[in-house]
């Protein structure tokens, strides 16, 4: 156990300020466990996104240390213990509240992507067929998680 | 005073709460019916609970072993619900599963193939045959975002991070409207419906050991509650065998079922494969006795039988605790599943990605070298909203439920995969007997004031009140209760002092205390959701108490083993007119004699009967 310095931005897109905190981190710890932490005993209302904390939902996309990041996938002692870890949003996006940023536009974009037409050859009474070796490109394209790291530039 | 009046209103034919697998099914499903069709959920689409889904769905298309067929379906479903499931649904289930998986196919699933160019699929615990459907580990991303991307095309309308408070009710007692919160500003709107679906998932954030997310406050059970809906089930909480157990902070991450699947294998810290001591009889003569045997098995011998790590959850659940307890334990304290010795590194990279990539990342463990530490995680809740099978209505007219908030398909323990299934299949029928319903209903009801100011009032009095208990520090309390007197071990003297802190908490809670403004206010989200994670937590704990026996997911130390007296009963909960918990034993249907036959005849008597099915359809 030791204590870490935090410098986390409260505030919303208009105005705010960072604000530091200190708390105990404990071995494997991510940072979204210490933001957690922060907001459990100092600030209970610091908002931030999460669901899955393993790395699957991409809710919990951040800057840390001016890295676009996973809070849940970033491990504590990817840090120097006597570093101060920065927390931002990712810039690209407009605050709502602290670490919340209004990401509505990928949703609209969402709406603009063509329904999928398969091949009506290609069906069977057991399902269409498709082989493996056909889908692998598709099948990468299809792990993106919508965490938006990728449009933080 | 408050004026409703200025409030925002909206309207919609059906309108559904929870987007997750079940939800968005329905919402599809009552759209494509042309009635007008909203969806609220309290974080963003594409981003609940089912996104998490790992192994797969299960159904029985048959394409990796011919053999497969509706009835085995069943019949597993059957077994690994230990007899208690609501017999109509799982035939339901394990009829209509096919066509749902591949219909999501047609939307825009890309399944992993056979080699044949058909939807590949995987063995799991309790199912006889490969009848997962999956991508890789990432099943439910792919069931979420495609189910997502048809809604939208399909013109549903969303209403993220919009948290539902509390059902609003007409004259009757009927279902009419919904008070919510925009979690971003804290205004409040109303939703006016014809009728409400409920797909809200299940309430495992009761437990301080547990896979889900923060989403797991039970509040579908507690609204259908406070709106006098009854509970069923709720002493069945489903603990995954298989949760991260190391670092702490990740304690409780699931390690998905595949990985046994795969072929991984359970070790204690004497390096004995301890599951082939731990075999109950009930499948004793479906199960390998030997690792030989295991051996061939995962070889693809089609005459091996399974091995011992793919028994149902309750009972791999159990055995870890046991090894721990007697001191045969990891460093951490769970077992060690290893599947480095079983599979080439290659294969569990290019099967098991998102395993790997977990336990690089959160616990520098390389798993195609090391054994993982695995130990038991709070993780399904098999109980929840009392519904009518055919059509999903619970006994509050005009509120139908689907997928882990409602009860009954899965009895007292789930099969692995049945749940991505299960909201295919009931999200449909959600979906459509809720249009159904909604087109047969000529105007809205009015909406009635008064329950309006009060469920406003209720929610913001823990913004407004001067100071009082800190909603963290009550979840927390909460939760180590439940970890200690509600786990997967029950007795009767813990279960009583579980209850008795769960009533202290409740007093607690009439104080509990937000600090801050309403805009995006995490402490005030959490309090809000107290509420319906007490009401269930309540529920759960007194309902094992009263289940007098140790049935799947439901173990009491002081009541071993079934007792065929609670096979005849359902445990239902409801708000009694005194505003305190009532709980009743209500008997259960006679089942179709034709059902029965099916889950009870031996695996070669109906392996039999439908070869013979087959060749009469030729
Ligand atoms: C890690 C993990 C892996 C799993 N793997 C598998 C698997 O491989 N196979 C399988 O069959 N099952 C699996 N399960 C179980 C399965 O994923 C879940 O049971 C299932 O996804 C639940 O789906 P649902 O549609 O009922 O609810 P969810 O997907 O949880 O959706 C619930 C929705 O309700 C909304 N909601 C809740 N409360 C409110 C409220 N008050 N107001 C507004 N909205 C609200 C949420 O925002 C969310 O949109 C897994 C579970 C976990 C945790």
């Amino acid at each position: 156990m030791a204590k870490r310095k935090f410098r986390i931005y409260r505030g919303d897109n208009a105005k705010g300020e960072f604000a530091d905190y200190e708390t105990e981190v404990q071995e494997g710890m991510v940072v979204l466990d210490v933001i957690h932490r922060i907001q459990a005993e100092q600030a209970n209302d610091l908002a931030v996104r999460w669901n899955c904390k393993a790395g699957k939902c991409g809710s919990c996309s951040m800057e840390i240390n001016g890295k676009p990041k996973l809070a849940c996938m970033t491990r504590m002692n990817e840090y120097q213990e006597d570093q101060t870890i920065t927390v931002t949003t990712l810039k690209t996006f407009p605050v709502i509240k602290d670490l919340v940023t209004d990401v509505s536009w990928n949703y609209e974009q969402n709406k603009k992507i063509k329904p999928v037409k398969l091949h009506p050859q290609a069906k069977s009474d057991r399902g269409y067929v498709m082989y493996q070796e056909d889908v692998d490109r598709v099948q990468e394209f299809r792990k993106c998680i919508e965490c938006y790291l990728c449009q933080d530039i | 005073m408050l004026d409703i009046s200025e409030i925002k209103t909206i309207e919609h034919d059906v309108l559904i709460v929870g987007a997750g697998g079940a939800g968005l099914s329905a919402a599809i499903e009552a759209s494509s019916r042309g009635v007008s069709t909203g969806i609220v959920m309290k974080s963003m689409l594409g981003k609940a609970h089912t996104v998490m889904a790992e192994g797969g769905m299960a159904a029985a298309l048959g394409n990796v072993d011919a053999r497969d067929h509706w009835k085995i379906h069943f019949r597993d479903t059957m077994r690994g619900g230990k007899f208690l499931n609501v017999w109509r649904m799982a035939e339901l289930h394990a009829t209509i599963a096919p066509e749902r998986v591949k219909l999501l196919e047609e939307w825009g699933a890309v399944f992993d193939r056979t080699k044949k160019g058909l939807i590949n699929q995987r063995n799991f615990g309790g199912h006889r045959y490969p009848r997962l459907a999956h991508v890789g580990d990432r099943t439910g991303l792919e069931m979420i975002r495609t189910l997502q991307d048809h809604g939208i095309h399909q013109g549903i309308e969303t209403y993220m991070e919009c948290t539902a408070l509390d059902l609003l009710t007409d004259e009757n007692g009927a279902a009419c409207g919904i008070v919510c919160m925009w979690r971003e500003t804290g205004n409040f709107v109303i939703f006016r419906a014809k009728s409400i679906v409920f797909a809200t998932g299940g309430g495992g954030r009761a437990w301080e050991v547990t896979s889900n997310s923060w989403e797991y406050t039970g509040d579908g059970y507690g609204m259908a509650y406070e709106a006098g809906a009854d509970l069923m089930d709720l002493e069945f909480n489903q603990f995954h065998p298989t949760g991260m157990v190391w670092p702490l902070s990740v304690r409780g991450i699931l390690v998905t079922e595949s990985v046994r699947g795969e072929g991984g294998i359970l070790l204690n810290n004497e390096g004995t494969r301890f599951m082939f001591n731990y075999v109950p009889d009930r499948f004793r003569a479906e199960t390998a006795d030997t690792k030989e045997e295991a051996a061939r098995w995962l070889a693809g011998d089609p005459d091996a039988r399974r091995p011992p790590e793919l028994l149902t959850r309750d009972v791999v659940a159990r055995a870890i605790n046991e090894e721990v307890k007697a001191g045969r334990g990891s460093p951490h304290g769970g077992a060690f599943l290893n599947i480095a010795t079983q599979r080439s590194a290659e294969d569990i990279k290019r099967k098991l990605p998102s395993m790997y990539h977990q336990f690089k990342v959160l616990a520098e463990l390389d798993i195609t070298k090391e054994p993982m530490e695995v130990g038991p995680t709070c993780h399904y809740f098999m109980g929840g909203i009392k519904v009518d099978a055919d059509t999903t209505m619970s006994s509050v007219p005009g509120l139908f439920a689907c997928g882990e908030c409602a009860a009954g398909m899965h009895g007292a323990n789930r099969l692995g995969g049945n749940s991505l299934s299960d909201l295919l299949v009931f999200g449909y029928l959600s979906g459509k007997n809720a249009a159904v319903y909604a087109q047969n209903m000529s105007s809205y009801a009015e909406v009635d004031p008064d329950q309006v100011t009060n469920i406003i009032r209720n929610t913001t009095s823990i913004l407004n009140r001067e100071s009082g208990a800190n909603p963290y520090n009550l979840h927390a309390e909460l939760e180590s209760n439940m970890q200690a007197n509600v786990g997967i071990i029950r007795t009767k003297s813990e279960l009583e002092s579980g209850i008795a802190q769960i009533e202290a908490l409740k007093k607690e809670y009439e104080t509990v205390k937000a600090k801050g403004a309403s805009q995006f206010n995490p402490g005030w989200h959490e309090a809000l959701a107290l509420r319906n994670l007490l009401i269930t937590s309540e529920a759960v704990a007194r309902a094992a108490l009263l289940r007098e026996e140790s049935r799947g997911a439901h173990t009491r130390a002081d009541f071993p083993g079934e007792q065929k007296e609670w096979l005849q009963y359902n445990i239902v909960i409801n708000k009694g007119n005194n505003g305190k918990m009532a709980l009743k034993k209500v008997e259960r249907f006679n089942p179709d004699p034709e059902l029965v036959r099916i889950a009870e005849s031996s695996i070669e008597d109906l392996e039999k009967e439908i070869v013979d099915e087959r060749k009469g359809d030729v």
